[in-house]
């Protein structure tokens, strides 16, 4: 199998089609990708902006997405390179930039993910990222370039303010909205159906549009996953962990009680 | 629930090779060794330390990839076997199995009733956390799962005939270091002694139509035992892998430095 290994996702996304995944806060366990994908899920993000999870632990769930379908995606806690590069080396598949706010963070994303003379990546081969098999450079670097998805969470009012020049970036695949941020920072805290937030939404929607850039969201309901997903957004990430779990045993709890 | 090639390649009379992992315990090691063609690995927790939570991991990262992850367990008792199997172990080793009761239970721990006395979990690591009919699951584990007994003590090799017997055995694995520190003569494995009980104990396996295994320590020693009818090979353990390719390559640059005469004494000026 050649080196680094396709990502199925970014090639689905591509095509037109719409991905499923796993949003992952949590539950780093090493049974994790296998259950997401017994479940179905094409992919999982695993957060590291909230989750406190280290690029040691992502390495390790990356490690245990290895011989399975599901693509490990990174959320990376800031527009850094050492974030972007050092999770790539892990292997992450694709990598989640929150609360981008300049044309100028989009183009450090898009230089920090991929090797000279399109960025500027620090080289690292028979590691992780390519599952430590040996030769073939130039054969490397060209197919890290085709699987790595990128993209850029659009969830403050100054990402809103830049939002054309951030969406005119090339290089990068994907806008995500980040709901809860975004309806915090228009001031409707929470308010999903809010004009303002719609507004921002629909915003994004068009820009995505117009610059062929794939729509993304974590969602945390079947309502808001239909909704988005009507309204174009083709990746979704479903949860997250800590909300499946909390829902599902709150649901049989319930059904106890009522029974 | 996915079978074990390992196992199958066996019982066509065909041989395995792979190595076994004392200490590098990260989450790209299986993929390591796969890359460099091992079929199968197997984990220590005999002397390294190991524990289940860290194996747990290591196996999970054997998942999908076309490797099969193995354990040796500490001693021959059910919690350890048992619980090795459900977090995905497909091959049990138990170090110094001296009788064919020993050699029996170890058969009992490995199976669901009414071959054995396994409890039973599914859902979990061992089936990739999937659906599906639990017979199924029960046949399968019972059919993948490889025991391998380790023949190592002056009771083993006396008692190899009788373990060899035990249904469910599938492998006898010399534990060569360790035979010759209990019949007295320590890695002497020219001596008449050792050479007598591995011959019992290549008799015994070929009575019974069970595989022999080994740890393959160089090159000549893989010929000599290949030639004796081994055909499960562990080649090497991680540390001494390592150590053996660092030393190597150590080598030509001590061999560069020697090679220009050391750096002319520079003088101090006196104080």
């Amino acid at each position: 199998m050649p080196a680094p290994r396709d990502n199925p996702v970014k090639r689905q996304l591509l095509a037109g089609g719409t991905v499923s995944g796993l949003f992952a806060m949590e539950f780093f366990t090493p049974g994790l990708p296998a259950i997401a994908q017994a479940a179905g899920a094409q992919f999982v993000v695993f957060d590291m902006e909230h989750s406190a999870a280290g690029i040691d632990v992502v390495k390790q769930q990356v490690a245990l997405c290895r011989g399975l379908e599901v693509a490990p995606m990174v959320r990376v806690p800031a527009a850094q390179y050492h974030f972007i590069a050092r999770v790539l080396d892990a292997g992450a598949m694709g990598v989640l930039v929150p609360m981008v706010e300049t044309a100028e963070q989009a183009e450090l994303v898009v230089r920090s993910a991929h090797y000279p003379p399109l960025g500027r990546r620090g080289a690292a081969f028979a590691v992780a990222q390519d599952d430590y098999a040996p030769g073939d450079v130039p054969g490397k670097i060209a197919r890290a370039h085709a699987r790595t998805l990128l993209m850029l969470q659009i969830e403050t009012d100054r990402g809103l303010d830049n939002l054309e020049a951030i969406a005119a970036v090339p290089g990068f695949d994907s806008l995500w909205i980040g709901f809860l941020d975004l309806s915090n920072f228009l001031g409707v805290h929470g308010d999903y159906t809010h004009p303002r937030y719609l507004e921002a939404i629909d915003r994004i929607v068009a820009a995505a549009r117009r610059h062929g850039k794939v729509l993304g969201t974590a969602s945390p309901s079947d309502a808001f996953a239909r909704d988005y997903h009507a309204r174009g957004f083709r990746m979704i990430a479903h949860g997250s962990d800590i909300g499946l779990l909390q829902s599902a045993l709150a649901a049989r709890i319930g059904a106890l009680a009522d029974g | 629930m996915v079978d074990n090639p390992v196992k199958q390649k066996l019982l066509r009379g065909e041989a395995a090779f792979g190595t076994m992992a004392f200490e590098c315990f990260v989450p790209g090691l299986p993929q390591m060794v796969k890359a460099a063609g091992a079929e199968f690995l197997l984990f220590d927790m005999e002397h390294s330390g190991l524990e289940f939570e860290t194996l747990k991991q290591l196996i999970a990262a054997c998942r999908g990839i076309g490797l099969v992850p193995m354990c040796r367990v500490p001693a021959g008792q059910y919690h350890f076997i048992a619980r090795a199997l459900d977090i995905g172990a497909m091959g049990i080793m138990v170090p110094m199995v001296g009788s064919a009761e020993e050699a029996a239970h170890v058969v009992a721990c490995t199976r669901y009733p009414p071959q054995g006395r396994r409890g039973a979990a599914f859902g979990f690591a061992h089936d990739d956390y999937e659906g599906g009919s639990v017979a199924h699951k029960m046949r399968t584990a019972n059919e993948r799962t490889l025991v391998m007994a380790l023949i190592e003590t002056a009771e083993g090799i006396g008692q190899v005939a009788k373990i060899a017997a035990v249904p469910g055995v599938d492998v006898l694995w010399l534990g060569h270091f360790d035979l010759t520190n209990f019949l007295g003569i320590p890695a002497q494995f020219e001596h008449p002694k050792y050479v007598r009980g591995v011959d019992r104990l290549t008799a015994a396996a070929r009575r019974h139509g069970k595989v022999l295994a080994c740890m393959s320590a160089d090159e000549a020693w893989s010929r000599q035992y290949w030639e004796l009818g081994f055909r499960l090979f562990a080649a090497g353990i991680d540390a001494h892998l390592l150590q053996a390719a660092l030393r190597a390559a150590l080598e030509p640059l001590r061999a560069c430095a020697a090679a220009v005469p050391p750096p002319a004494r520079v003088r101090r000026g006196g104080r």
